[in-house]
C-alpha cells in the first residue's frame, strides 16, 4: 500500500531569482529514485506539498510542463514560516514532495478550440506550466489559438521573464504581458489584466478560458468574461485554500461538499455558481 | 447471523481465556467516567458494564484514529532520511463498546479506506481490531442513535453484539472476526425457546426511549437549500469555539500534520483538528473563509448533514449525544436540527 | 524533594493526562482575552500542540501563570473542561502565593495594580535585573 503522508525525496538542481523585490524564487527538483519518477504522472493543474522536516509542509502548484521530462518546479513566494525556509535552501539541497495532488485543467476539452489563459500576479505557477504544454511540438497542433494575457503590478515583478521573451516570438501564441502603470524601460503594454481581456481575447465561441490570480483580479475579470460572452461551463478557475492533507481526509478545503485539493483546484465556473460562496 | 447466549458469570472467563491471544480494552469507571482501559489480568477491570454510565466519556475514534499519529521521525543532521513507526500488529478485542460508536467505524471507513488514499495507520490498526459490541437497555436522556439511522441494538460495525437478557446475554455474531471468538470458548450454548422474542421485547423497549423525535432527511432537505439562511446568524451565538463537541464526537475526522523539532531530532506527526477553531481555514495570507463563529457552526451542521451525506450517503453522526452532553455551553445539536425540521 | 511536591506533581501529571486540548477552559474563561492565544502562536511555536504529556503541562502550565493575579477563582474552566480536571487546582496555588507575598487578592480593588503585571525599572530586588 502507498502511504500518501510519506514525501518521496527530490534534490534541488537550480534555484532562480524570479522578481526584482527578491520574494519570488523558482526550484527545479530532480528526483532522487527512478521509481518516484515513474509514479510522478501528472498532467498540468495539479499541485503537491513541499515538505521540509522540522518546517512542516506546504502547498504549491506545479509550475513545470509534463514535457519537462525529469523536472519539477516551482515558483516560491517568500510570505512566512514556511516558504521562508525554502527560500534559504540551495542547490543540491534534498527536499520532500508529496504530490501530485488534485485534478489537472480539462486538457481534452480545449482540442480544437482556442485557448484563453488569464492570469496576474505569480499565480502564474501551473498556467505557466499549461502554456509550456499546449505550446510543446507534440501537443501544439491539438489546438487552435492559444492567447496569453499575463499581468503583474510592475515589470520587476513578472515571472519566467525570459522564457516570455521567446514566446513572444512566437507567431503561433498570441502573448500580451502587461504592468499596471507605467516604469521605466518598460515599452510593452500597460493596463490591469481585466482592461486587457477585454481587448484582446478572441470571440468566445469555441473559446475556453482559464483565470488564475489574485481574488481581486478574478472578481473584475469574471464580468468581463462574461460580457465577451463566455459561458460559465467554459471559465476555467484554480481555487487556493487552507490546505493539509491534499487528499480529501484533513477536512480544511471544503467550499460545501467539494473538497478545494481533491475534487479541485481545477473548478468551472459552473460548478462554483453551484456551491457556496465560503471562499 | 448466527446468534448464541452465554451466561453472566460466564462473561468474566470468556474475557479471561481471551487475554493469552489479545490486548483486552473495556470500560472502567474512573472518577465519575468510563474510559476503555486496557485488562492487564483477569477480573482487573469489572464487566458488569450494564451499570453506570452508559458510553464511555472518550468515543472508540482514538483507538483507530489517535489524537496524534506518528508519520515519521527525523534527524536535522541527516536530510532525506526518515524514519518510520513500527505499527503493532498484536490482535486485540474492545469489548463493551456502544452501537452509536461501532456504527462511527463506517464514517471513518469512507474517509480513511478509500482506494485512491487509503490510510495504511488506520487500516493496520482495524485489522487488529475486533469489536465486541453491546446494546443499550436503558438510552441516556442525550441519546438519539434511533434518528441518525442507528439504533441502541444497531450492530453495524461491530463483529459481535451483545444483548443483555437480565441473567444472560445473548450474542449475534456478525463477522468471521467475531466467530472466531466465540469459537475459542466454550462458555457459549444456542438461544433457548422465547429468548429471541425478549430481545424484541428489549429493542423495541430502549427506541421508545428515545423521544428526539428529528427528522435527518428533513433536515437535509433545508440544508440543501439554505445555505445562506438568515438562520445561521443566531444559531452559534452562544458558541465559545472550543473543540470539544468535535474531539469527543465519535464521527469527527479532521486532523493538522504538523513538525515537531526537540533540538535536532524531531518528527512529523498527525493531530485531530476542529472546524470550530479559526485557525482550521486560516490561509497563509491572513484571510479566513470561516472567519467567525457563524461560518464554523455552519460548517460542522453542513458538514455532519448535508456535504457528508452528498459524498458518502451517510450522516457523518451516530445520535451519540456525547456533543450534547459535554458542551460547556448546552448548545444541543438536537435543538439545532429540529429548529431547521420546522423551518 | 518534599513528600508534598511529589503528590502535587503526580497529581498534576494525572489531571493533565486527561487533558485533549479541546480548550473550553480557555475559551470559557473571562479573562484569556488575547486576540492570539500563546497556544495558537505559530512564530515563534511556543509548545508542542499534541497530547503529549510534556505539551499538556507546558500549557496547563502557562496558563496559570497567564492567568495569575486576574483568575478570581470563578471556576468557568472547571465547569467548560468535559474531562473533568481539577483546573483550579495550580490557580488556587498562585492564588496563596500572591496573597502571601503581595497580600493581593484579585477581583478586590479594581484599582490595585496586578502584582504579576507590574514593576518598577528602579526595584531593589534583583529578579528584575536581567
Ligand atoms: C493549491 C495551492 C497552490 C499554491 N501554489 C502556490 C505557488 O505556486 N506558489 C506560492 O508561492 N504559493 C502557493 N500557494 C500558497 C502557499 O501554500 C502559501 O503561501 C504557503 O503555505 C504559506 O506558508 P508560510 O509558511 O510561508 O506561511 P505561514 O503563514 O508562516 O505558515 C507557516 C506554516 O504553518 C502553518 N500555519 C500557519 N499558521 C498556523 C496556525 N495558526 N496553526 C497551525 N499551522 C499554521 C501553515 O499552513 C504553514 O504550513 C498555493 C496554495 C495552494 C492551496
Ligand atoms: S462544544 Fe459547544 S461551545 Fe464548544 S465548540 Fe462545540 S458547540 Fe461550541
Ligand atoms: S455530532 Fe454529537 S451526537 Fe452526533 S456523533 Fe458527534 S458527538 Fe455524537
Ligand atoms: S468538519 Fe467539523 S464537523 Fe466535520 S468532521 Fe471535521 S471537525 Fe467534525
Ligand atoms: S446513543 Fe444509542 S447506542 Fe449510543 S449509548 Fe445511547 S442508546 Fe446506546
Ligand atoms: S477544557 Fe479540559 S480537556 Fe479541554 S483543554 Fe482545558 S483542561 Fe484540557
Ligand atoms: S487539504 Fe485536507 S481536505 Fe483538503
Amino acid at each position: 500500500m502507498n502511504n500518501p503522508y510519506l514525501p518521496i525525496k527530490t534534490r534541488i538542481e537550480k534555484v532562480i531569482m524570479e522578481t526584482e523585490d527578491r520574494n519570488i524564487k523558482s526550484f527545479e527538483l530532480s528526483f532522487i529514485n527512478k521509481e518516484d519518477e515513474e509514479k510522478f504522472q501528472y498532467l498540468p493543474g495539479p499541485f503537491a506539498e513541499i515538505s521540509i522536516p522540522g518546517k512542516g509542509e506546504a502547498p504549491f502548484g506545479i509550475a513545470s510542463s509534463p514535457t519537462e521530462k525529469g523536472v519539477l518546479k516551482f515558483s516560491i513566494n517568500r510570505t512566512g514560516l514556511f516558504t521562508e525556509a525554502i527560500h534559504s535552501l540551495e542547490e543540491g539541497d534534498i527536499i520532500g514532495v508529496r504530490g501530485p495532488l488534485g485534478n489537472n485543467y480539462p486538457i481534452e476539452k480545449f482540442e480544437n478550440k482556442n485557448v484563453v489563459i488569464v492570469s496576474g500576479g505569480f499565480a502564474f505557477t501551473t498556467l505557466r506550466s499549461l502554456t509550456k504544454y499546449m505550446i510543446h511540438e507534440d501537443n501544439r497542433s491539438r489546438f487552435n489559438n492559444i492567447t496569453v494575457i499575463y499581468g503583474a503590478r510592475n515589470p520587476g515583478l513578472l515571472l519566467y521573464k525570459d522564457e516570455l521573451k521567446e514566446w513572444g516570438k512566437r507567431d503561433d501564441i498570441d502573448l500580451n504581458v502587461t504592468v499596471d502603470a507605467k516604469a521605466p524601460g518598460w515599452d510593452g503594454r500597460v493596463g490591469f489584466v481585466p482592461t486587457v481581456t477585454k481587448e484582446v481575447a478572441p470571440a468566445s465561441e469555441d473559446s475556453y478560458v482559464i483565470v488564475c490570480g489574485p481574488p481581486i483580479m478574478i472578481k473584475f475579470t469574471i464580468p468581463v468574461l462574461e460580457e465577451l460572452g463566455f459561458p460559465p461551463e467554459r471559465i476555467i478557475l484554480s481555487l487556493e485554500m487552507r490546505m493539509k492533507c491534499g487528499i480529501g481526509i484533513c477536512g480544511r478545503c471544503n467550499i460545501g461538499e467539494k473538497y478545494v485539493c481533491k475534487d479541485g483546484p481545477v473548478f468551472t465556473l459552473a460548478q462554483l455558481n453551484e456551491l457556496p460562496g465560503e471562499y | 447471523m448466527k446468534e448464541k447466549t452465554i451466561k453472566k458469570n460466564e462473561l468474566a472467563n470468556f474475557v479471561a481465556g481471551l487475554l493469552s491471544d489479545y490486548q483486552v480494552f473495556a470500560p472502567a469507571k474512573e472518577e465519575e467516567s468510563l474510559v476503555l482501559k486496557e485488562m492487564q489480568a483477569e477480573g482487573d477491570i469489572d464487566l458488569d458494564i450494564g451499570v453506570g454510565p452508559v458510553n464511555t466519556k472518550k468515543s472508540i475514534k482514538e483507538f483507530f484514529f489517535p489524537q496524534k499519529e506518528r508519520f515519521f521521525s527525523y534527524d536535522l543532521t541527516k536530510p532525506g532520511e526518515m524514519e518510520e513507526p513500527v505499527l503493532s500488529d498484536k490482535k486485540r478485542v474492545i469489548f463493551g463498546v456502544r452501537p452509536c460508536d461501532v456504527n462511527s467505524i463506517s464514517v471513518f471507513d469512507a474517509i480513511f479506506t478509500s482506494d485512491q488514499y487509503p490510510d495504511p495507520y488506520y487500516i493496520k490498526r482495524r485489522e487488529r481490531t475486533t469489536i465486541v459490541a453491546i446494546g443499550c437497555n436503558k438510552p441516556e436522556t442525550t441519546c438519539f442513535c434511533v434518528d441518525t439511522g442507528g439504533g441502541p441494538f444497531s450492530a453495524d460495525g461491530s463483529d459481535l453484539l451483545l444483548v443483555d437478557l437480565g441473567d444472560e446475554y445473548l450474542v449475534q455474531v456478525l463477522t468471521e472476526k467475531g466467530e472466531t471468538l466465540v469459537n475459542g470458548s466454550s462458555g457459549f450454548s444456542e438461544p433457548k425457546s422465547g429468548v429471541l422474542q425478549k430481545r424484541d421485547g428489549i429493542v423495541e423497549e430502549a427506541q421508545k426511549a428515545i423521544k428526539s423525535d428529528i427528522k435527518i432527511k428533513k433536515v437535509k432537505g433545508w440544508l440543501d437549500n439554505n445555505f445562506d439562511a438568515p438562520f445561521w446568524d443566531t444559531v452559534h451565538e452562544k458558541c465559545i469555539g472550543c473543540g470539544t463537541c468535535t474531539y469527543l464526537c465519535p464521527t469527527c475526522h479532521c486532523f493538522d500534520i504538523l513538525d515537531e523539532t526537540k533540538g535536532e531530532k524531531g518528527e512529523r506527526i498527525r493531530i485531530w483538528d476542529s472546524c470550530m477553531y479559526p485557525q482550521f481555514t486560516l490561509h497563509a495570507s491572513g484571510g479566513n473563509p470561516r472567519k467567525s463563529g457563524k461560518e464554523r457552526m455552519r460548517q460542522r451542521v453542513m458538514h455532519k448533514f448535508k456535504y457528508f451525506v452528498d459524498n458518502n450517503e451517510m450522516v457523518a453522526c451516530t445520535g451519540c449525544g456525547r456533543c450534547v452532553k459535554y458542551c460547556p455551553v448546552n448548545l444541543d445539536i438536537r435543538e439545532v436540527l429540529k429548529q431547521i425540521q420546522v423551518s | 524533594m518534599p513528600v508534598s511536591m511529589c503528590v502535587c506533581r503526580l497529581y498534576f501529571s494525572k489531571q493533565s493526562e486527561k487533558c485533549i486540548r479541546c480548550y473550553a477552559c480557555r475559551n470559557a474563561c473571562p479573562l484569556c482575552y488575547c486576540e492570539v492565544c500563546c497556544v495558537d502562536e505559530s512564530q515563534p511555536q511556543w509548545f508542542g500542540k499534541s497530547v503529549a504529556l510534556s505539551d499538556t503541562q507546558v500549557f496547563h502550565l502557562m496558563r496559570t501563570y497567564h492567568t495569575a493575579g486576574r483568575c478570581v477563582d470563578c471556576g468557568a474552566c472547571v465547569r467548560a473542561c468535559p474531562m473533568d480536571i481539577d483546573l483550579r487546582f495550580m490557580n488556587k496555588k498562585i492564588d496563596k502565593d500572591v496573597r502571601e507575598l503581595f497580600s493581593y487578592e484579585a477581583g478586590m480593588d479594581p484599582e490595585a495594580p496586578l502584582p504579576l503585571n507590574t514593576f518598577k525599572t528602579d526595584d531593589e530586588d534583583e529578579f528584575i535585573k536581567g
